[in-house]
């Protein structure tokens, strides 16, 4: 089990790489994957919940798989880790464990978003 | 330009020429009449040229009240005759892309030809001088005798431009007749006039680059030709490419208005107008419309007259290392973005699908070079997506990179099997993926290759194939009466002995010989005696029933295959050969009827080989002459006897 407190909320390598991407070709690329990332993220995060309340544990896999990728992307490694793990439970369909990381996924998204925001100014 | 040269340009085979579907529409239209349905039928066999002809026939100079949607409508308003002639002017310009003359700008070229063809178009609508789409062919052929010459001196003509280049002042005409004692646009007249295209075209290419360009037009149709094509050329150099002296073209533009009598406001229309279909057909055809060195206050007028997406840039066909043409799939935006970020920035041209339903029918509708795709996705996966793609023809040899998972990759072998390519693990280092993409590009440079070379090779055997079957045509027939000759007469016989052998039917021949031939050719000279021959076929020809073989052995002696004929049936049938060529009277100025002597043989008679048949029937011939002509024999009898009717 990891504890995501332990881990700065953005990963300060990650997201530095993601922003020496945004050269003079394409200099709002950093912001735009922002946006990108925040508008798809909060609508899985939502279906977190819904798909786990539905007991559609295909879905709960998916979602959490989804989430895991793009977090990583952002440079938010502790969510992304949260998401994996979720996502490794609902593969194995060990479903004992899942409420309370929905419950911190959905608390370290609020971290991972005020951040975020945060960065786009 | 004297014939011979032109001949001796062909045989080094490397002038431009029609090839695939423009050889068989050269071919089929070889004489005066020919049918609209077998023009059609060779310009649909090509789904491309066939989309150009009806965009031409509805472009706005065609204008009517119903859009056309098949050849057959566009060669009803066009006439066949256009059809015909912007087809032709097509399967040239596909099908000499590029070439091996080092300083010859071939797209340049083409996109110039085509500026050309749109303008002139245009501008025979405008002011009504001639049929727009022969205009339109007019114009994209004006240039061909300088590709031609690039192409058959490649490196001389490589030199030329070059000198060209360093004294800008020398004329290109001038140098041109001074190394190759031609210039390229008395070839281009030459070569429009071999493929048969009207006078009127091969004028106003040899004429509108000229000084006088008018002096000699032999008809009106020309003299108007050579001033649109001109007017279109000029226009096109100043406006369109840039070409030329910026500075002078305007006023000089002035002028050539005045001249056309042109107002400035209807030009202005037809050149925007003409700019957009230029544009279109540019990106139709993947030709570069966009001159680099395009003066920077056309190109500014140019962009505000017409708004072009910055995505449709049409894609180079250069040497220089160029981008792939890439899918990127992934379900993700996030990682898309950055996936597409990665791969525009190392030059390469992106289209984005976000699930493998979507990625499949974009594959299909654009060929993508290369789809790299994510491995997990909802809907359809990167293998089942893989899967499809090989499955279908267009996309088989689409180069697929799959972007795996952690908990994909010890599966990678599946990928493999479903008909990936190659395969990088997530979260990718760029620098990998990208080194991957290049060498997954250099796999589908060297796979082009072969295709192009399987292309250039099936074209090959093909008119090859074209060129077998003329050759074994003109040695099976007689080119005076164009009936089979000997070599074939004999084959054939023997095909038809063996068979009627094996069978047990019965097989006749009628050996036929014109009565005092030596006279006529003699006393009226050998075209009369030529003359006297066709006709003789001609009569021939219609008197023979559907199965029967009419042949020329030679000379004056002629012999008809009447299968499946016992010797009675084959006796009639020579005596409606007799009386029907003793009624034809000659005219041209013979104005009389020649007799025939005719001998009928039959295997009923015993023969047995081709030899014993047709000594046989020589035989008869021979009796029926020495019983006084015009008649004949069928029998071993006296043939006094044998004399029908």
């Amino acid at each position: 089990m990891t504890h995501p407190d332990s881990d700065p909320v953005l990963h300060a390598a990650a997201l530095d790489a993601l922003r020496s991407l945004g050269d003079d070709n394409d200099p709002s690329l950093l912001l735009e994957v922002i946006e990108l990332y925040l508008a798809d993220a909060q609508v899985h995060v939502r279906n977190l919940r819904a798909a786990h309340a539905a007991g559609d544990v295909r879905l709960l896999e998916r979602t959490a798989h989804t989430l895991k990728s793009s977090s990583a992307n952002v440079g938010a490694l502790g969510f992304s880790k949260l998401c994996l793990e979720l996502e490794q439970r609902a593969r194995q369909e060990q479903l004992d464990a899942a409420p309370s990381l929905i419950a911190a996924a959905e608390s370290q998204f609020v971290s991972v978003e005020r951040a975020l925001r945060a960065i786009k100014g | 330009m004297r014939e011979k040269q032109l001949d001796e340009l062909k045989l080094t085979g490397a002038l431009p020429s029609p090839t695939g579907v423009g050889l068989a529409i050269l071919e089929l239209t070889r004489g005066e009449d020919y049918a609209m349905g077998d023009v059609t039928r060779a310009i649909q066999s090509d789904p491309a040229l066939t989309g150009r002809i009806i965009k031409i026939a509805n472009s706005a100079g065609f204008a009517g009240s119903q859009g056309v949607s098949s050849v057959a409508q566009a060669a009803m308003r066009l006439g066949v005759r256009s059809v015909r002639n912007v087809a032709l002017g097509f399967t040239l310009v596909s099908g000499n892309r590029g070439g091996s003359c080092p300083g010859f700008d071939y797209e340049g070229y083409w996109a110039r030809s085509l500026a050309v063809a749109v303008l002139s178009q245009r501008l025979a609508e405008a002011l009504r001088l001639c049929a727009p789409a022969d205009a339109f062919t007019c114009g994209l052929l004006s240039g061909i005798g300088t590709l031609a010459l690039a192409s058959i001196h490649p490196d001389r003509y490589a030199q030329l431009l070059e000198r060209k280049r360093a004294t800008p002042a020398a004329e290109l005409l001038h140098l041109e007749r001074e190394i190759f004692d031609l210039d390229h646009c008395e070839l281009a007249g030459a070569m429009l006039a071999d493929w048969r295209l009207p006078d009127s075209f091969c004028f106003a290419v040899t004429a509108f680059e000229r000084r006088d360009p008018y002096s000699g037009a032999p008809d009106e149709a020309a003299r108007r030709m050579t001033v649109i094509v001109r007017a279109a050329s000029l226009v096109a150099s100043w406006c369109f490419l840039g070409e030329g002296d910026s500075e002078q073209g305007p006023a000089r533009l002035d002028e050539l208005l005045l001249e056309l009598r042109l107002e400035r406001d209807a030009f202005e229309r037809l050149r925007v107008e003409a700019l957009s279909e230029w544009r279109e057909w540019g990106r139709a055809l993947q030709i570069p419309t966009d001159s680099p060195h395009k003066p920077a206050e056309i190109q500014a007028e140019a962009q505000r007259a017409l708004e072009v997406p910055s995505d449709t840039q049409v894609r180079r066909v250069g040497t220089e290392r160029k981008g792939l043409r890439i899918l990127a799939v992934d379900d993700d935006p996030v990682s898309l973005r950055i996936l597409e970020h990665h791969l525009t920035k190392d030059g390469h041209t992106v289209q984005r699908a976000m699930n493998g339903r979507q990625a499949l029918i974009m594959a299909l509708e654009s060929s993508p070079q290369m789809i790299v795709t994510d491995w997990n996705m909802p809907e359809m996966d990167g293998l089942e997506l893989a899967k499809s793609l090989r499955r279908s023809n267009e996309s088989r040899g689409t180069y697929i990179l799959l972007l795996t998972g952690r908990e994909e990759e010890d599966r990678v072998v599946e990928a493999f099997d479903a008909g990936g390519d190659e395969y990088v693990v997530k979260p990718f280092n760029p620098k990998i993926l990208l080194a991957r993409v290049r060498a997954g590009q250099r796999m589908i440079e060297l796979r082009e290759q072969v295709e192009r070379d399987r292309q250039l090779r099936d074209r090959q055997v093909a008119e090859m194939a074209v060129l077998n079957r003329k050759l074994e045509a003109a040695a099976m027939t007689d080119v005076l009466t164009k009936l089979p000759n000997r070599r074939y007469a004999m084959r054939r016989l023997e095909d038809e002995l063996n068979g009627a052998l094996a069978a047990g039917a019965p097989l006749s021949v009628i050996m036929i010989d014109i009565d005092h031939f030596k006279q006529v050719n003699d006393r009226f000279g050998h075209d009369m005696g030529d003359l006297v021959l066709r006709e003789t076929a001609t009569v021939l020809r219609n008197t023979t029933r559907k199965g029967d073989y009419v042949c020329r052995l030679g000379g004056e002696e002629f012999l008809v295959i009447c299968t499946k004929a016992s010797l009675p049936q084959c006796a009639m049938t020579a005596e409606r050969i007799r009386a029907a060529v003793e009624e034809h009277i000659i005219g041209f100025g013979f104005e009389r009827a020649v007799t025939v002597s005719l001998g009928a043989a039959s295997l009923e008679c015993g023969a047995r080989t081709v030899d014993e048949l047709l000594k046989l029937a020589d035989r008869r011939v021979y009796a029926a002459k020495a019983a006084g002509r015009n008649r004949v024999c069928s029998s071993d009898t006296p043939p006094s006897q044998a004399r029908s009717a």
